[in-house]
């Protein structure tokens, strides 16, 4: 039996998830075309509201960020405009591209827990430096 | 050649997850002294390439939720647009500042992460 009380405070539920999960893909964007990079790290957080059913789908949900992030990316570079050196970027295109390309191989089989935590620690370390 | 093994690395890393993203920032500001907003610039275009590699990959192992990316990247494109056009009406220091927050927050939020 449902009740109509139910059926609302469920309908409700959805729709503030909805708005929060617009919310923050709209933050994403702004993050990353703000700060060059950044709008990944909000997705994940957004996506992780999602209820997953398997391992394999935190390795999708990864990729489905990254299908997102691109577009946006895409949208940033253009709003850039003349502020875009690409000659300076040339460099570490094809390097990116291999790399690119062994990451979303090994995606699969390493487990990267240990590495991401000394990573993380390297990158507060970044950080620091940057508010100098 | 050090070029080549940053691009490489750092793509490596952020095909993992392990948050490269800021990487090839972190290099050009730090390590190569270009500025913030150039260095910007080029991790976006670099981003375009490695990442535009790493999604074939992803496009033929991976499952995807078309509606949810659409969704996604609807509000996201909104997003892109004002956060790019703050971005270049921001005085670099304050764009600078705003990234090593960024940094630490997220390092921060992957050292205390449980999962």
């Amino acid at each position: 039996m449902i009740n109509m009380k139910t059926l609302t405070k469920l309908s409700t539920k959805t729709l503030f998830k909805t708005v929060f999960l617009a919310f923050l893909a709209t933050l994403a964007g702004i993050v990353n075309g703000f700060l060059g990079t950044g709008g990944g790290i909000v997705l994940m957080f957004a996506l992780s509201m999602l209820p997953t059913e398997d391992d394999n789908a935190v390795r999708d949900r990864f990729a489905t960020l990254i299908a997102v992030i691109l577009p946006l990316s895409l949208i940033s570079v253009i709003s850039y405009g003349d502020s875009i050196d690409f000659s300076a970027a040339t460099p570490y295109l094809l390097p990116g591209m291999l790399g690119g390309v062994v990451g979303a191989l090994l995606l699969d089989r390493l487990n990267v827990k240990i590495v991401k935590k000394l990573f993380a620690a390297m990158v507060i370390w970044a950080g620091i430096s940057f508010l100098r | 050649m050090i070029d080549f093994i940053v691009g490489f690395a750092t793509s490596v890393l952020s095909g993992l997850g392990i948050g490269g993203g800021g990487l090839l920032v972190i290099w050009l500001v730090l390590f190569s002294s270009v500025e913030q907003l150039a260095a910007q610039g080029i991790n976006l275009v670099y981003f375009l390439f490695s990442s535009g590699a790493a999604m074939l990959v992803h496009l033929i192992k991976r499952r995807f939720n078309l509606k949810l990316i659409v969704f996604l990247i609807f509000f996201g494109s909104i997003g892109a647009l004002v956060g790019s056009l703050l971005a270049k009406n921001t005085s670099p220091e304050l764009v600078r500042t705003a990234f090593g927050i960024l940094l630490i927050g997220s390092g921060v939020m992957t050292l205390f992460k449980k999962s």
